[in-house]
């Protein structure tokens, strides 16, 4: 081979990776690879297990549809843990994201102390799902814990109240997502920061009330911003985990187990063996539950979005 | 004048309300905190007061001595070096991958944004097992690799949308410039767009950053030797209650715990509000 | 010169490797023997567990050098999640530690050692071990597990209380004077009895045991009748309605796990407390800790039962077992010869696992111990009268006793043990024979 030929090469292989279509492909490489790497082949087996009988311990056996015939003929806990987790995203999602949204309206101000105002408000959000903030809650609100203690201080002779029973003990869970709107209400923050003040610089003119600016200025030009506080949320909260494992496990009667914990005790249980193959038929009813939630959020997205 | 004096007592009436509110939403913290310098026999029977009546570093001394003969110096000396690699790794593959799905048309584009959304959706809990019998195959158990390597590959989503809508906030023109310059789109990235989204890099390391140092479940999973331990497992196995834990212990260094994120954003907390402003979230 | 100085460097050598044999219990192996090795060794545990284990296992690197060990402590739920994983990846630890009733699954599962060899060729002394306790570690025709200490059900009670209101509680409580106490109690100061039913089968096997079954389970379901199950549902909704028996309301409100808050010792009022806690005897200790710093003194007696003799049993505590992924079989099994015999050992391990199942070390360690844990000594006392007042526990459970546990003990308990029960206790009853015996077949 002469050197032109071997140069001619070399420029077409640099005109060809110099192509937009070629740099795509190489600039998108780290997710290619990490996708079928990290991602595919895990969900690929996890599928197999949910057609197998699975306890980790011995070899897989295919069961066919069994798991799934199981879960939706017999499986009254599924029912429940389904219906625990919607209450749980469809209530407290709305509620942290308009919560942070509040807090956000209220801390988009000038002031010198407003940077520890900020950090204070998201603290919470800061110590996340970890063991700490579990340990914390549950120190709170148990019978013994600190917020019995100060309600006997303040009202002398009250019985403790019963935080942890069945009504209320779902809320000490919400209580505790919606306390940590720290993520959403930055976003928020930011996006009230973008609203170009010629807006309402010219509502102004218009002789139009701070009210009235809030629900024809700020509302509209937010809802872009709402929109993906509510789907980062409401996925986040169909796949909470760390809160009622941690603080409930469950009780009482199951009015607190989110969908991951049951998936999570079907495949580790606390007793006796695995049911992996269970677990995973869970799994994979739930990645199209939510896929179905968030078709559905970006469907009704046109009706109420604005898109400026 | 009156003008004036009806602003000021609106000025105070919105610092009193914010600081009233802080201090509840900041009092569960304030009281793991403070409990931590209490005796720790003390912490339950006086937890109705948030300030000790005898202050005592004891907790942190019977902690920091942690377990199976490691200090939590050595858990937090893990949980650093698997928190920054990884989110090093999150960073500049995300923004790679962020570039190209933002800037560049080819094909496929459409099918990769999409499962680029989907990753935001799979829960940990899903893959976990699937995940240990395919890093098993690979070696990988008893390593650190689980919990790093795969963040150099851009494997959240939220990330790679998060930067995505920054660089979506840069001019085009920019690009359009450089391209005539002679700039390839290689070019392109590392000289332009790159100095460009640093706030959002920012943002993104501060999320990345917490989200592994609080990762206990693959910690628990691939690390089976004491010292290789980070801080989220180690309290986890120390706030055991099955027996009798130590509370004032287990309270002192879920307070040191906090620590290292606190610091974070406090040096940060302005370019993490401007990192997302200027991201300009849009659906 | 050089060479007289090696020769009596090579006969210290020997000289200490010698009286480390002598001093360390370890079998006919000599670990010296296996080179430079690291030995896996995994328990579930707690703070001071994983201290007085590590302490064991320091003392043994002392006397052998050459052998260091990757200890892999957990708690309770995520060790079980860990281990079966492991298995998955034939990485288990040299030893693990095992507890009885999943025994068998895990012998099934192909994953732990059959040491009877050992015992036979002298490496493995089980002579310290009665025959009861040794059989108990058995599955089938092979020897899988070794027992670690011995317990039994414990009825943990706050004597302070007792004694104020001039109650006498008696070893080897019946349910009849169970109930009498506890309505007295609750009449007198509101303090009723938290009895975590729907945590394990342990309450209904007990109760089975009482109407003289040996266990609750067998290879085709329950050893219980309908009506039989009914009874044990109906006197505990019987407790709900009289009022000191807590509801499953009540008791989620109260952190029973944590024995530091544990209703037992601590409490703001006396609407969340409970005058005793269904225990094992090798809580004693951490339990008189924590009762001691709220002022209480404990007391200790068996768990209700119309029969005591018939329900209560000796309860191999832990169990260690050699794993088949070790690489080092003899030397786990020197370890393990050491941890079960050898009186050093037992002393650092403090008898935390429980009272040493060899008799001899028991009664050598007594004093030691009693210095370090003054409720070791009350703890053997009561092992003594269990032993006299006690019958065979029962055997190792079937595969889908975990099942049954999570999917129909908790269920029940959830449906009937609560202020406005939506079934009857005959309802009930039927249901556990039926769900019970459906899983069994279907398994």
């Amino acid at each position: 081979m002469s050197t032109q030929t071997i140069r001619k090469e070399r420029s077409s292989f640099n005109a060809w990776l110099q192509k937009e279509s070629t740099a795509g492909l190489v600039f998108s490489l780290p997710f290619i690879f990490g996708f079928l790497m990290f991602m595919a082949i895990p969900m690929g087996l996890s599928l197999y297990y949910s057609f197998c009988k699975y306890d980790i311990q011995t070899a897989p056996q295919w069961i066919g549809l069994d798991n799934y015939v199981r879960i939706f003929t017999k499986d009254t806990v599924f029912t429940k843990a389904l219906g625990v987790t919607c209450y749980f995203a469809l209530v407290g999602t709305p509620l942290k994201v308009i919560f942070a949204l509040i807090v956000a309206l209220i801390l988009n101000h000038k002031s010198k102390a407003i940077g520890l105002y900020r950090a204070v408000y998201y603290l919470p959000s800061i110590i996340g799902g970890s063991v700490a903030v579990a340990i914390l809650w549950r120190r709170i609100f148990e019978s013994n814990g600190t917020l019995n203690a100060i309600l006997s201080t303040v009202f002398p002779g009250m019985a403790s109240y019963n935080w942890f029973s069945e009504g209320p003990a779902i809320w000490v869970l919400i209580i505790l997502t919606v306390w940590q709107f720290g993520s959403s209400m930055l976003i928020f923050l930011s996006s009230l920061k973008q609203i170009p003040r010629e807006l309402y610089e010219a509502a102004d003119v218009d002789g139009a009330t701070k009210t009235r600016q809030f629900w024809t200025v700020t509302l509209p030009l937010l809802t872009p911003t709402i929109f993906f506080n509510l789907v980062q949320q409401t996925i986040n909260s169909f796949l909470a985990f760390t809160q009622s494992k941690l603080i409930t496990n469950g009780a009482p009667r199951n009015s607190t187990l989110f969908y991951t914990v049951y998936q999570y005790n079907k495949a580790f249980p606390a007793s006796g063996k695995s049911q992996m193959g269970y677990a995973s038929a869970l799994a994979w009813i739930m990645l199209v539950i939510v896929s179905l939630v968030t078709i559905l959020l970006f469907w009704t997205r046109k009706k109420w979005v604005y898109d400026g | 004048m009156s003008g004036m004096t009806s602003k000021k007592v609106k000025t105070l009436v919105f610092h009193v309300l914010v600081s009233i509110g802080g201090l509840i939403m900041v009092y569960p913290l304030l009281w793991m905190v403070l409990s931590s310098f209490k005796p720790t026999d003390q912490v339950l029977p006086t937890s109705s007061q948030l300030i000790p009546a005898t202050w005592t570093l004891d907790n942190y001394v019977n902690g920091w001595k942690g377990f199976m003969g490691y200090t939590f110096g050595t858990f937090f000396l893990n949980s650093f070096i698997i928190a920054f690699t990884a989110t090093f790794g999150t960073l500049i593959s995300s923004a790679f991958v962020a570039y190209a799905l933002q800037r560049l048309e080819f094909k496929g584009k459409k099918l990769l944004f999409t499962l680029v959304l989907s990753t935001m959706m799979l829960p940990a809990q899903i893959l976990m097992i699937p995940q240990f019998m395919w890093y098993r195959h690979l070696n990988w158990v008893g390593t650190y690799y689980p919990m790093i390597l795969p963040y150099f590959f851009a494997i959240q989503g939220f990330f790679v949308y998060l930067i995505m809508n920054f660089i979506g906030g840069i001019p085009k023109d920019l690009d359009e410039s450089a391209k005539i310059d002679g700039c390839s789109y290689y070019g392109t990235f590392f000289r332009i767009i790159l100095p460009l989204i640093v706030p959002a890099l920012v943002t993104s390391a501060i999320f990345s950053f917490i989200w592994r140092w609080d990762d206990y479940l693959s910690a628990l999973l691939y690390v089976n030797r004491a010292n290789m331990r980070p801080v989220a497992l180690a309290l986890q196995l120390f706030s055991d209650p099955s027996s009798g834990s130590d509370i004032g212990s287990t309270l002192a260094m879920s307070t040191l715990s906090i620590v290292p994120a606190t610091i974070i954003f406090l040096i940060f907390q302005k370019s993490l509000v401007e990192g997302i402003a200027t991201t300009g979230i849009k659906g | 010169m050089k060479k007289l100085l090696a020769l009596a460097l090579a006969a210290m050598l020997a000289l200490t490797a010698v009286s480390a044999l002598a001093e360390l219990k370890v079998g006919s192996y000599d670990p010296a023997s296996a080179g430079t090795v690291e030995l896996g060794f995994g328990w579930w545990g707690n703070q001071v567990r994983d201290a007085a284990t590590l302490e064991a296992m320091n003392f043994f690197t002392e006397n052998y050098p050459n052998v260091t060990f990757n200890p892999n402590a957990q708690n309770w739920t995520n060790y079980w999640a860990l281990m079966s994983t492991y298995s998955s990846n034939n990485d288990l630890p040299d030893l693990m530690q095992q507890d009885y009733a999943y025994l068998q699954q895990w012998v099934e599962a192909g994953d732990l050692l059959d040491l009877t060899p050992y015992v036979e060729s002298g490496a493995l002394d089980v002579s310290g071990l009665s025959e009861n306790i040794l059989a108990s570690g058995k599955v089938g025709d092979g020897l899988y597990a070794l027992c670690a200490g011995v317990n039994a059900p414990a009825l943990l009670y706050n004597k302070t209380l007792t004694d104020s209101l001039d109650i006498t509680v008696p070893d080897n409580i019946t349910w009849d004077e169970f109930e009498e106490i506890s309505r007295k109690i609750y009449e007198a100061r509101g303090i009723g009895v938290i009895y975590g039913d729907g945590n394990s089968e342990n309450h209904i096997t007990y109760y089975a045991r009482g109407l003289g079954h040996q266990a609750l389970w067998d290879a085709e379901g329950t050893s219980l009748t309908a009506e039989e199950a009914a009874g044990y549902y109906a006197r505990l909704m019987k407790g709900i309605e009289e009022g000191w028996l807590y509801d499953n309301d009540q008791i989620a409100n109260v952190n029973a796990n944590d024995i530091n808050s544990h209703p037992l010792v601590f409490g703001a009022t006396d609407d969340v407390r409970t005058w005793c806690a269904f225990a094992f005897s090798n809580q004693l200790s951490a339990f008189t800790n924590a009762a001691n710093a709220n002022g209480i003194e404990l007391g200790i007696t068996s768990w209700a039962s119309a029969d005591p003799q018939a329900s209560n049993y000796m309860k191999p505590g832990q169990f260690f077992s050699v794993t088949t992924d070790s690489k080092n079989p003899d030397l786990a099994v020197a370890f393990l010869n050491y941890l079960i015999n050898d009186p050093q050992a037992n002393i650092l391990l403090k008898a935390e696992r429980g009272v040493p199942a060899n008799s001899s070390v028991a009664a050598e360690i007594a004093d030691a111990v009693n210095e370090i844990d003054p409720t070791y000594g009350i703890a053997v006392a009561y092992l003594a009268v269990v032993e006299k007042c006690s019958s065979p526990i029962f055997p190792p459970l079937p595969n889908y006793a975990g099942t049954a546990n999570d999917d129909i003990i908790k269920r029940l308990s959830d449906e009937v043990l609560v202020k406005n029960p939506s079934i009857t206790a005959e309802q009930a009853g039927a249901d556990f024979v039926e769900s019970v015996n459906d899983l069994a077949a279907n398994y």
